[in-house]
């Protein structure tokens, strides 16, 4: 049975506001925990509100965890962190069937649930783990669902996982299939914090008090914001932007910019443009919008982006910046998009 | 949970408001683009049109003065046509408007969901949002109205091409003949300005307006000639249309003038009382030397009578008795002839060729005293010429005063022959040019010099005593006396009967005459030559028994008299047979 919800344009102007209210007191209860890192949160969200999952890379210490336990926190989710390591098995993220037995002597199999079956997965430093054990979250991530022994699980919404991992110390790693990194929405940066932001750590962190987020939204709210974000609109040109920005990350098209055409393999899949649009979707929401600009599409290129653009040897060896290339793809969508009056 | 959407009645109402709106929008830019693209239409064909336009002028390549102009025009014209129709759709405008603004895409967004015919609530929303921006938004903030640099240019390049077209070339740019044509046309613009002065300062004293106009356009053209704004062929243009003009004015407003050959005999009649009085006055000191009173008081007398000559024939009588007087204290002047009253007399009755003939018969004396005239007389008799020179210069007979001038200085070098055939020439080229004198030679003077007889040409022609008198035009009277000859045989059919003489032969034969008027060809000659033609045949005898003729052309002189006594031998008295006189 299916819940049919009739929007009227007032009923819109109500669910927007009622999302931009949610919006703020998240930002405003992970800000009371986490200092600066303000992109971060404000990607994190938009990746909370879409129902994708997100890839932090930063170096340890920088608040990656506390983030995502923060964030379980202020809307009630139920949270499992997994720590990757290379002897890490898949049924250790999944689950597995145990032998039971009953009280009155009787045995049988049981399943038992991994850390995967929670709202909200904390995977840390995911490359560390073996390639295998790295596939066991590719079904969850992707269907939202596990299969073990034979029998498929679904996992309760929301299911979102928040990995992490470390851009130095990369011996004894195993880096992420490109199959795994597609199905993140956004990889995020997680930068070193400014002098005044360590200053706020420290008199947070090592005070008499620590700060702790509250709740603020219930599971089924967050819920209900999904089908909303979905109904902004966006116009074709819009649209055309974005896909021309996915087609720019491709080096074998036409019009590719040079410095993609030397350092890319593969460009991004069609799941980028899905994770330009959902972004760009909830980026209008929170501006008070009920459209898709294309600077909510810029805004979310570099995210959704930077992780799917595979590089060759020649981009592996300069280690260029995805960032620039993104930036590269984005000027050559904006000059075949934008159409000047003579003026 | 899945969402049902819910069509909204009012989103035609939305359409019409945001095409409404971005009419107004579209208006603002499509002024933007004309700026810009008529701007820079025109400034690229000003800016062809500089390098042309230089060449043109330095070339003498004509062109129509607004040329240029009317062609930036035309640009400027059909770019403005080209910027008004040009397609400028919704959804660009919109895109465009969004991003000058900052909008974020709310009216593109709206422009396209306006067009879903089930759009969702959401949707509306966004429409509605956009509706809200569009009501508020201010052209000139999206599309403000810049100094472009195609218009800057454009401006530039005008005003360089008014600057070339107006401007003259500089001289260093013009090659010789270029910069003859110049210095030819700034010598005309001098000689228009006081033509134009002169003009304008009449039309003010008669209130012509019309004549003030043609002044106006008169001193325009000289100040324009003057500056080397205009090349040869524009100023012959101008000139000719001026003169037109003048011409029809002239005719309007032609008013008697004083004549130039009365004017001219009053200068002649003037230096000659001068001169006859200074003569009287130094042989009257001469006889005062002498002891001889009483001539000197006669002196003295005709000093005084010659300053108050009033006509030709009284300082010629003058001349003659204080010649007289000359002769009895032994100072006789030995200059030749009469010659600036018999000029004076024949100009007086406007009758130029009159006062070539006098002139004309100053020649052979002139000849003959070679040798024979002291320096005092040679200065004398040129200061003579000096004075014929300077009364004859405005007349028909101007040509002649260059003549004079240099047979005067020939004389105080006390060449006489060379003057004499100087004078000589001057008449015979005098003649020719008077004979071939008429309205075109007058029309050409006018295009030469530029009207300088201002309307002479509508009246030359018509017989001798036309002439160039500061514009005003000039006629002898029909019954101006004749003074020319003329041979009866070849224009005995001519003419009208007037009178038939009859007389007896010494023989007793009875013979009749008849006579008839002059014929029209040879306007004002009245006198029939053979009833001068024995006068002047004992002249010419005189002279050769003389010798005041030169050998060489006594033969000639005698045979001349024979073929005119050949021809009227059968009246021995000198008169005609019948039919051969009118």
């Amino acid at each position: 049975m299916t819940e049919t919800t009739i929007i009227t344009p007032e009923q819109a102007q109500q669910w927007a506001e009622r999302f931009r209210t949610l919006i703020a007191d998240l930002t405003a209860e992970v800000s009371a925990v986490i200092v600066g890192m303000e992109d971060v949160v404000k990607s994190t969200l938009i990746a909370l509100v879409s129902g994708g999952h997100v890839l932090l890379e930063g170096m340890p210490g920088l608040g990656k965890t506390l983030l995502v336990r923060t964030l379980s926190d202020a809307l009630d989710l139920g949270f499992s962190r997994i720590q990757f390591t290379p002897d890490l098995m898949p049924a250790d993220i999944t689950g597995t069937t145990v032998l039971w037995e009953k009280p009155g002597g009787e045995r049988e199999f049981v399943f038992q649930p991994g850390p995967v079956f929670a709202n909200v997965v904390l995977a840390d430093e995911i490359n560390r783990a073996t390639p295998k054990t790295q596939s066991a979250l590719l079904e969850a991530m992707q269907e939202h669902s596990v299969t073990v022994a034979g029998q498929t699980r679904r996992l309760e919404e929301p299911f979102l996982v928040f990995a992490t991992q470390n851009p130095i110390d990369l011996e004894g790693t195993y880096p992420l299939p490109e199959a795994q990194l597609d199905r993140f929405l956004f990889k995020l940066k997680v930068d070193y914090p400014s002098l005044d932001e360590l200053h706020e750590i420290m008199n947070r962190t090592t005070g008499h008090q620590v700060a702790c987020a509250r709740k603020v939204a219930t599971r089924d709210e967050l819920l209900a914001l999904g089908p909303v974000v979905r109904q902004v609109a966006v116009a074709k040109h819009v649209q055309d932007f974005a896909l021309q920005i996915i087609l720019a990350t491709h080096p074998d098209n036409e019009g590719t910019p040079a410095s993609i055409k030397r350092f890319v393999s593969f460009g991004s899949s069609p799941r980028g443009a899905q994770a330009l649009l959902l972004a760009g979707k909830v980026r209008a929401l929170m501006d008070g919008r009920f459209n898709v600009a294309r600077d909510d599409i810029k805004a979310s290129a570099n995210a959704a982006l930077r992780h799917r653009m595979i590089p060759n040897f020649e981009g592996l060896a300069e280690r260029v910046d995805p960032d620039t290339l993104v930036a590269d793809a984005i000027a050559v969508a904006e000059a075949r998009c934008e159409k000047d009056v003579p003026v | 949970m899945t969402t049902e959407t819910l069509a909204n009645p009012h989103m035609a109402v939305y359409a019409s408001t945001l095409t409404r709106g971005l009419r107004r929008v579209r208006r603002r830019v499509r002024l933007l683009m004309a700026v810009r693209i008529v701007s820079t239409a025109v400034g690229l064909a000003a800016g062809l049109a500089v390098p042309l336009v230089v060449l043109a002028k330095l070339y003498d390549y004509w062109y129509p003065p607004l040329l240029p102009e009317l062609t930036a025009a035309g640009v400027a014209l059909v770019t403005l046509l080209i910027a008004l129709f040009w397609p400028l759709p919704d959804p660009l405008i919109a895109e465009n408007t969004d991003r000058r603004l900052g909008l974020r895409d709310r009216l593109s967004t709206a422009v396209e969901l306006v067009r879903d015919p089930d759009p969702s609530g959401m949707e509306d929303a966004a429409v509605l949002d956009a509706l809200d921006h569009l009501r508020g938004l201010r052209c000139s903030l999206a599309y403000p109205l810049p100094l472009y640099r195609s218009t800057k240019t454009a401006g530039l390049c005008l005003l360089v091409l008014l600057a070339v077209q107006l401007a003259p070339i500089p001289p260093w740019l013009l090659s010789e003949e270029q910069r003859e044509e110049r210095a030819m046309l700034r010598k005309r613009a001098a000689e228009i300005e006081p033509l134009a002065k002169e003009l304008s300062r009449a039309a003010e004293q008669s209130e012509n307006e019309e004549a003030r106009q043609v002044a106006r356009k008169l001193q325009q053209l000289a100040d324009k000639l003057k500056h080397g704004k205009l090349d040869t062929r524009q100023a012959l243009l101008g000139l000719k249309e001026l003169e037109k003009q003048l011409g029809d004015l002239e005719q309007r407003m032609a008013a008697p003038k004083p004549k130039t050959a009365e004017r001219a005999a009053e200068a002649l009649k003037a230096a000659e009382r001068d001169r006859l009085a200074a003569r009287a006055d130094a042989l009257a000191e001469r006889a005062a030397k002498s002891g001889d009173q009483q001539a000197k008081r006669q002196l003295e007398q005709l000093s005084e009578q010659a300053k108050k000559a009033a006509n030709p024939d009284e300082i010629k009588r003058l001349s003659e008795d204080v010649e007289e007087q000359a002769q009895k204290l032994g100072s006789a002047s030995r200059i030749p002839g009469n010659m600036p009253a018999a000029v004076s007399a024949a100009l007086e009755a406007q009758d130029l060729q009159a006062a070539l003939d006098a002139l004309d018969a100053m020649i052979s004396p002139l000849e003959e005293a070679e040798g024979k005239l002291s320096k005092e007389e040679a200065e004398e008799l040129a200061k003579q010429l000096e004075a014929l020179a300077e009364a004859l210069k405005g007349t028909e007979l101007e040509e002649m005063s260059d003549s004079l001038c240099e047979s005067a200085r020939l004389l105080k070098m006390g060449r006489c022959e060379r003057a004499a055939e100087c004078l000589g020439q001057g008449c015979k080229a005098c003649r020719l040019a008077a004979g071939k004198a008429g309205a075109r030679k007058a029309c050409k003077a006018c295009k030469g010099g530029l009207c300088k007889c201002r309307g002479a040409c509508s009246g030359a022609g018509a017989g001798m005593g036309i002439g160039p008198d500061n514009g005003s035009q000039q006629q002898i009277p029909a019954d101006a006396k004749a003074a020319g000859l003329y041979d009866p045989r070849a224009t005995a059919t001519d003419g009208d009967a007037e009178r038939v003489r009859a007389f007896v032969r010494p023989d007793g034969q009875m013979m009749s005459v008849m006579e008839k008027s002059a014929p029209v060809v040879i306007s004002g000659s009245k006198v029939p030559y053979y009833e001068v033609i024995g006068e002047y045949s004992k002249t010419a005898e005189e002279a050769l028994e003389k010798e005041n003729v030169p050998p060489t052309y006594r033969g000639a002189v005698r045979d001349y008299f024979d073929a005119l006594q050949g021809a009227g031998k059968a009246p021995a008295t000198g008169q005609p047979e019948e039919g051969d006189s009118d």
